[in-house]
């Protein structure tokens, strides 16, 4: 692993015959938080699927803490948490099959679990405070905890790069507090993360730096270089930014361009 | 001392029913509906077999074939699935339009002892089955089995979180054919033991009562064992006494035994 954390230069990706990413480029350097926006169909989870090797592009280049992802399995160093939308509820896995899912799942069959893959999944529940839920059913938490334990399936192998799709949605303010000091834990104990979001706020106050994505990378840089109103305005129309107690509060309506 | 015919009968049963599990993962996954298309390919394998074991008589019994027939018809619907519903619709159909046909028409070519056989995986029988049929059986529903235990992470982190388990490195779309190839296996165990027409009794019923009233996954896969088995037995014991089909007698008690738990499911 040498250079760049994440590099990707002029990558365009084809899905059904649609453009969903043209062109895009940026660098990650050095360990991070970055915060990706963009409106519904801006290419933000195809991005993420970039990174992880999953969605390759027609042309241009991804690397991956120096590495192809699409031939190298970079997937060992990334801990990534999914849309919710995908999980099926019905499949009746407890918390603790869950969270070592994302420690069995990184090593090849027979996938039998020893005490520390134990261990580290407790471990990685407990930073979220959800330890006590080990034999719960994934089914029957709340959703702000089902998003807990996926981001402790994420964390459980230590990954030094984090993909976070979507999180933030539809958490109560209490888990997003949660949330954020553990995200502001993980960014301070060296870790890369990348959020994509619908919306900044949540997270605006953590962020390194934010990607504008709407297709192609529209802005990138640190927040107050992107989160200004005539740089915004052109990708989000129907933008309002709001002052009150001296924060800067962005509501981004979802509208393309 | 019971008699051998009730006691391969028995073994059909417990054979059959130490295959459920698979079912219960087919059912997590949403595609348990596919499994009666799967066992009425059975019908085409069945009248293939039969006429290579006409004209090729070193094939010692079709079943073989029966199995590879069902089990390139699970390959094709789970390769269309992956187009949509709208394509794994279609190939249900043309994949029971063939097994159908073909049964229909190599059937007409056939010397009438081979008819008779091979009519046997339209209804079948338990009571009928003879020593050959239940090697048959027990040697796939073991394999079942095996890759049941082997592969039950692989099949259940596909069933939660095909993205993630994706994301993660593992091979769905291999490890997703070996599920329907396994189900296809166990759909034409249940296809010998009871026939094509009533193979929604044991491919169905028992996973998705046992679903109803278990929340834990171990324990509903041994919950959807133990109904088959009921269901086997008391179907053999009643057929017995009222001398009716066998088939037709687990049929009703597999149906009771499923409206009862959902009814439990209703009162809750």
């Amino acid at each position: 692993m040498s250079g760049s954390i994440i590099s990707i230069k002029d990558a365009s990706v084809m899905l059904d015959d649609q453009l969903v990413l043209d062109s895009v480029s940026f660098d990650v350097e050095k360990p991070s938080l970055i915060v990706v926006v963009g409106p519904n169909g801006a290419g933000k989870t195809t991005l993420l699927k970039t990174i992880l090797g999953i969605i390759k592009p027609f042309s241009g280049e991804v690397r991956v803490f120096g590495l192809d992802p699409f031939r190298d399995n970079v997937r060992k160093f990334i801990g990534y948490v999914p849309q919710k939308d995908r999980i099926s509820y019905e499949t009746p896995l407890k918390v603790g099959d869950v969270v070592l899912m994302g420690i069995l799942l990184r090593r090849g069959p027979p996938r039998f679990i020893s005490k520390r893959d134990v261990e580290d999944a407790k471990r990685a529940l407990a930073h979220l405070g959800m330890e006590d839920k080990w034999d719960s059913f994934f089914s029957g938490l709340s959703g702000g905890q089902q998003k807990r334990v996926l981001i402790a399936r994420a964390l459980a192998s230590n990954p030094p790069l984090l993909l976070l799709d979507e999180v933030f949605a539809g958490l109560d303010l209490e888990t997003q507090d949660r949330l954020l000091s553990l995200l502001k834990m993980l960014k301070d104990s060296g870790k890369t993360i990348i959020v994509v979001e619908h919306e900044i706020d949540p997270i605006m106050d953590l962020a390194d730096r934010v990607l504008v994505l709407n297709r192609s990378v529209c802005l990138y840089g640190e927040p107050h270089e992107v989160l200004s109103e005539d740089k915004l305005k052109p990708i989000y129309p129907c933008l309002r930014m709001i002052e009150r107690e001296g924060k800067r509060i962005v509501i981004l309506g979802d509208r393309h361009v | 001392m019971f008699d051998p015919i009730i006691l391969r009968a028995i073994l059909g049963v417990l054979f059959t029913s130490l295959s459920m599990p698979i079912l219960v993962i087919m059912l997590l996954r949403g595609s348990l509906y596919i499994t009666p298309e799967i066992s009425h390919a059975a019908l085409g394998g069945a009248a293939l077999g039969a006429l290579i074991q006409t004209f090729l008589p070193i094939l010692p019994d079709p079943f073989p074939i029966v199995v590879l027939f069902c089990v390139a018809t699970a390959v094709l619907i789970s390769y269309a699935g992956r187009g949509g519903q709208r394509s794994l619709g279609t190939m249900l159909s043309v994949a029971l339009a063939i097994s159908v046909a073909l049964y229909a028409v190599i059937r007409s070519y056939l010397p009438l002892e081979k008819r008779v056989f091979v009519d046997s995986y339209l209804i079948s029988d338990l009571l009928l089955l003879s020593n050959v049929d239940l090697l048959n059986l027990s040697i796939a529903s073991a394999a079942a089995t095996i890759i049941t235990l082997v592969f039950y992470r692989e099949f259940i982190y596909i069933c939660f979180d095909i993205d993630t388990a994706e994301t993660l490195g593992l091979r769905v779309g291999l490890y997703d054919s070996l599920l329907f190839i396994t189900s296809a296996v166990v759909a034409a165990v249940i296809a010998r033991a009871v026939g094509a027409l009533l193979s929604v009794t044991l491919l169905i019923l028992p996973a998705a009562a046992s679903s109803i009233i278990i929340r834990d996954l171990g324990k509903m896969m041994l919950t959807s064992i133990l109904m088959a088995m009921l269901s086997g037995v008391a179907g053999i014991t009643i057929s017995l006494q009222l001398n009716i089909p066998t088939s037709g007698a687990i049929a009703i008690v597999s149906t009771i035994i499923f409206s009862l738990t959902y009814l439990t499911k209703i009162k809750r």
